[in-house]
């Protein structure tokens, strides 16, 4: 990987600035320290059947060890790397793993209520631990964190030069890696964690399901810059800025995609020069779900896979078990596609079942064969708007709001974390302004550990592996790394919405979405 | 309404990269960039027999169901190009082609041919479009150069995928250059969403929930009747929707309106009041008035199929306003067409 003093010089000219809303609760903070304060659950299928999480914990609260070392695991502590051992640990990343048969997660605070025991057959373990002051007491000691990763020109030609790191064929050693207008790129990663993301569907605060719709504890966020190859470090420039966002397209299609990215260039940031030559830009982080903008103001989110706005999001969320029903996989002998989803086929015969169950004598209005006649009819009208009269989604749809947007700070704001020293006119507008103080930590002698905050991913296993190099070929290595979750799985949960996230693999998702940027005119 | 299930540009060297959330960005063989100086910016070239950009069926679902297609193509075809020149295939569902410099197109059993050249050494919007149900068109720059009738919908793409400029066995290379290739097909989930837009209460979506757990038992146990239920619902369905797109432009746009009303009203949670009624009427009498075919035809082979159906264990009761809109629909249909049901 690229030499961790270039990180370290990179990744204080580009420190960001993060400005926060005003009720903003949560922060980012240091993934070993979370770690080491979490207990690993493993479980089985199906994952949100708390019946199927293994008690106790395979390593109880606090005795998880990020670091491998006799002095990390001294008092009782279990590396969460210890070979042979099954802490979700290992060489592959999740798209080249085989269907999981089993999965892990961490618990920082637990479930709400918050319980001890915290699963039990009477808890409810529904939804993550939901107020801040839940928060409070574990968190003392923590302090705003990032980790930087950074892949030099030849790390990002090693890297996009596997073809199993990309799905679907993109050529990004030559879209990025290798092309001559981006002048022998780097990249640079800063890497979040928040303890929880709260995610409300507006207009739906007063419904239970619609205030927790997209709730989950564990979030992982990120900006990343391509950088330009410029020898003398100290002339690099960025020329692309990489943000995230909540993702709100229907998990259906494509499920366990919390986030998504998307590029803008450098100069369309707000950036603060400082006395060193460095320059940082300005990034606002929306309340509650942490996404990342340029700009102020109240963004529309957009989804980032297929399937369009998620229609499970009707009704304040309340449908959300009924979608789960109508889009899993069925059997039809003889139609096309079969086995598979086919929620066109489902509505209709449902219909028609309840057009039986109007007209049957047990509902006794119209006569089971009249029941049938208005079911097909009502289901065919609904088929034919579909296939023929849709002219765009309806535009009558109330709650939530169709167009769901996040909400940044401004003109006043919450906390920020800024450069240190660096004076802002927005700096004057803020409940709290703080330093980043993140830098390598030596504790004191006797014991003498270091301890980094740029990514090494053959000694930090906490981090999700990458996909197997090819035998032969100069492609970066995969160290072992964690695939589970950040946050508690929960019940009831049958699209993975408020179960905690797994930390993607940001480099790709910066590399995909700059692929498409650079498409644009 | 459609959906883009495919957006390839090639603006960095030729690379294709899909804009579409499906990710469909496919890997060229023997297809280089070029700088179209016309355009500002790069394009793909296939050159050679074997060029081509091969997309596989990933597994998003992009390529499965299609029913309805959209494939726009804007290329530059060289003056010395041979005379078959393949723009986009779909293994076993369609073939987008220029058919000795005539705009062509193949899906299932349906061909049909432009009467006038594609020109040569310009770009230009090559089109085709299957409604998915009634109609076939293709269109250069905008302008209709063939139409036919269907026989049925564009089948799924198979196991072998896309090509975009060569036949997927390749020996039909687009003698040119693509600038981009944009794919639509029929949004499959059209209907759930509109389904689920109407505002259900926790009680109504439980209803709809048990409702479906049942049917889906029903199909287990029952897979011939499913079967043929389903088949009876697509029947009546393409027959509809096929005899709604042959409708004149004027009375399209009027049977739309009637549609989008009803939805809206759906959606409004606005379902057993006066405007449903009155939005009821106006799409049976659509129906009627057209000769389209009668949706409630087959209730009668319906009711024959689902006697099997033990409706003393389910109910409706939960969600009374579908009683009062499944009422409601039975006495349109009823009055419209003179107690025939």
């Amino acid at each position: 990987m690229g030499s961790p003093a270039d990180a370290a010089t990179l990744a204080n000219s580009f420190e960001p600035i993060l400005l926060f809303h005003q009720d903003e609760a949560f922060f980012p903070l240091d993934p070993k320290w979370y770690l080491e304060r979490c207990a690993l659950w493993k479980t089985a299928p199906p994952f949100a059947d708390k019946t199927k999480w293994a008690q106790p914990p395979v390593i109880a609260k606090g005795t998880i060890a990020a670091n491998n070392g006799a002095a990390e695991v001294a008092g009782g502590k279990t590396w969460i790397g210890t070979p042979g051992q099954d802490f979700g640990v290992g060489p592959l990343p999740v798209g080249q793993q085989p269907p999981p048969d089993e999965e892990h997660f961490l618990e920082f605070v637990g479930w709400e209520p918050v319980a001890v025991p915290p699963v039990t057959a009477t808890t409810d373990n529904r939804h993550a631990a939901l107020d801040p002051a839940e928060y409070l007491v574990p968190l003392q000691g923590s302090q705003a964190w990032y980790y930087v990763e950074y892949l030099d020109n030849n790390d990002l030609l090693d890297y996009t030069g596997n073809p199993n790191v990309s799905a679907g064929g993109l050529n990004l050693y030559s879209l990025v890696a290798s092309n001559p207008k981006l002048n022998a790129p780097r990249m640079l990663l800063y890497h979040f964690l928040y303890p929880l993301h709260q995610e409300t569907l507006e207009g739906c605060e007063d419904v239970l399901q619609g205030r927790l719709f997209g709730t989950y504890a564990g979030e992982w966020t990120c900006i990343a810059l391509l950088i330009d190859g410029s020898p003398i470090l100290a002339d690099a420039k960025p020329l692309f800025v990489g943000l995230t966002s909540r993702n709100t397209s229907s998990p259906i299609v494509a499920p366990d995609h919390k986030i998504g990215m998307t590029v803008f260039n450098w100069t369309d940031a707000d950036s603060v020069p400082d006395a060193s030559g460095g320059t940082h830009p300005k990034i606002y982080v929306s309340l509650d779900t942490h996404g990342e903008y340029l700009h102020p103001g109240t963004p529309t989110v957009t989804p980032f896979w297929p399937g369009g706005v998620d229609p499970a999001r009707s009704s304040c969320g309340q449908v959300e078990g009924l979608d789960g029903e109508i889009a899993q996989d069925i059997t039809i002998p003889g139609t096309p596609d079969t086995p598979g989803r086919d929620p066109n086929a489902v509505i209709a015969v449902a219909k028609i079942f309840a057009g039986l169950l109007a007209g049957s004598p047990f509902g006794g209005y119209i006569g089971a064969a009249a029941g049938a006649a208005a079911g097909l009819e009502w289901a065919t009208a609904e088929g034919a708007f579909g296939s023929f009269g849709a002219t765009g989604t309806p535009a009558t749809l109330v709650l939530p709001k169709a167009n769901p947007t996040d909400q940044t700070g401004g003109p006043n704001f919450g906390r920020i974390l800024r450069p240190k020293g660096l004076d802002f006119p927005e700096a004057h507008q803020a409940l709290s302004v703080d330093d980043w103080n993140v830098r390598t930590y030596t504790a004191p002698a006797p014991d003498g550990r270091a301890y980094t905050y740029i990514v090494n991913r053959a000694n930090q296993v906490w981090w999700a592996p990458r996909p197997t190099p090819r035998p032969g070929k100069p492609d970066l290595p995969n160290p072992d790394g964690f695939s589970g979750r950040w946050g508690p799985r929960v019940t009831n949960d049958p699209n993975i919405r408020r179960a905690g996230m797994k930390c993607p693999d940001f480099a790709l998702m910066f590399l995909e979405a700059l692929a498409v940027k650079l498409q644009m005119p | 309404m459609l959906e883009l299930i495919c957006q390839q540009r090639y603006r960095v060297g030729g690379v294709p990269v899909d804009l579409s959330p499906y990710r469909n960005h496919g890997s060229p063989t023997d297809a280089p960039g070029q700088f179209a100086s016309e355009l500002g910016h790069d394009v793909i070239r296939f050159p050679d027999t074997d060029s081509l950009v091969w997309i596989p069926l990933g597994g998003l679902g992009a390529w499965a169901p299609l029913v309805a297609l959209r494939v726009e193509v804007t290329a530059r075809l060289d003056p010395q190009a041979s005379l078959e020149l393949a723009l986009v295939e779909g293994d076993g569902a369609f073939l987008f082609y220029v058919n000795q410099r005539f705009l062509a197109a193949s899906l299932g059993g349906d061909y049909l041919r432009a009467a006038e050249p594609v020109p040569a050494n310009r770009w230009t919007k090559l089109v085709l479009d299957h409604d998915g149900f009634a109609k076939i068109r293709l269109f250069m720059d905008g302008k209709l150069v063939a139409e036919k009738l269907a026989s049925g919908g564009v089948p799924s793409v198979q196991g072998s995928g896309v090509a975009i400029g060569n036949r997927l066995s390749g020996g039909q290379p687009l003698k040119g250059e693509i600038d981009e290739v944009a794919i639509w097909r029929l949004d499959p989930n059209e209907m759930r969403r509109e389904f689920l837009c109407r505002p259900f209460t926790a009680a109504t979506a439980r209803c709809w929930e048990n409702l479906i757990v049942a049917l889906r038992e029903w199909i287990a146990a029952h897979p011939a009747q499913a079967s043929s239920l389903v088949q009876i619902l697509q029947k009546q369905l393409n027959e509809l929707v096929r005899g709604l797109y042959l409708l004149p432009a004027a009375d399209q746009a009027s049977a739309r309106t009637h549609l989008n009303e009803l939805a809206k009203l759906w959606c409004a949670g606005n379902i057993t009041g006066h405007r449903m009624s009155e939005a009821l009427q106006h799409w049976s009498k659509d129906i009627r008035q057209w000769g389209l075919p009668d949706p409630g035809g087959a209730a009668a082979e319906i009711q024959s199929l689902l006697s099997s159906l033990d409706v003393s264990k389910l109910t409706l009761e939960c969600d009374p306003a579908a009683i009062a809109l499944l009422q409601r629909i039975y006495a349109t249909v009823t009055a419209a067409s003179g107690g025939a049901h």
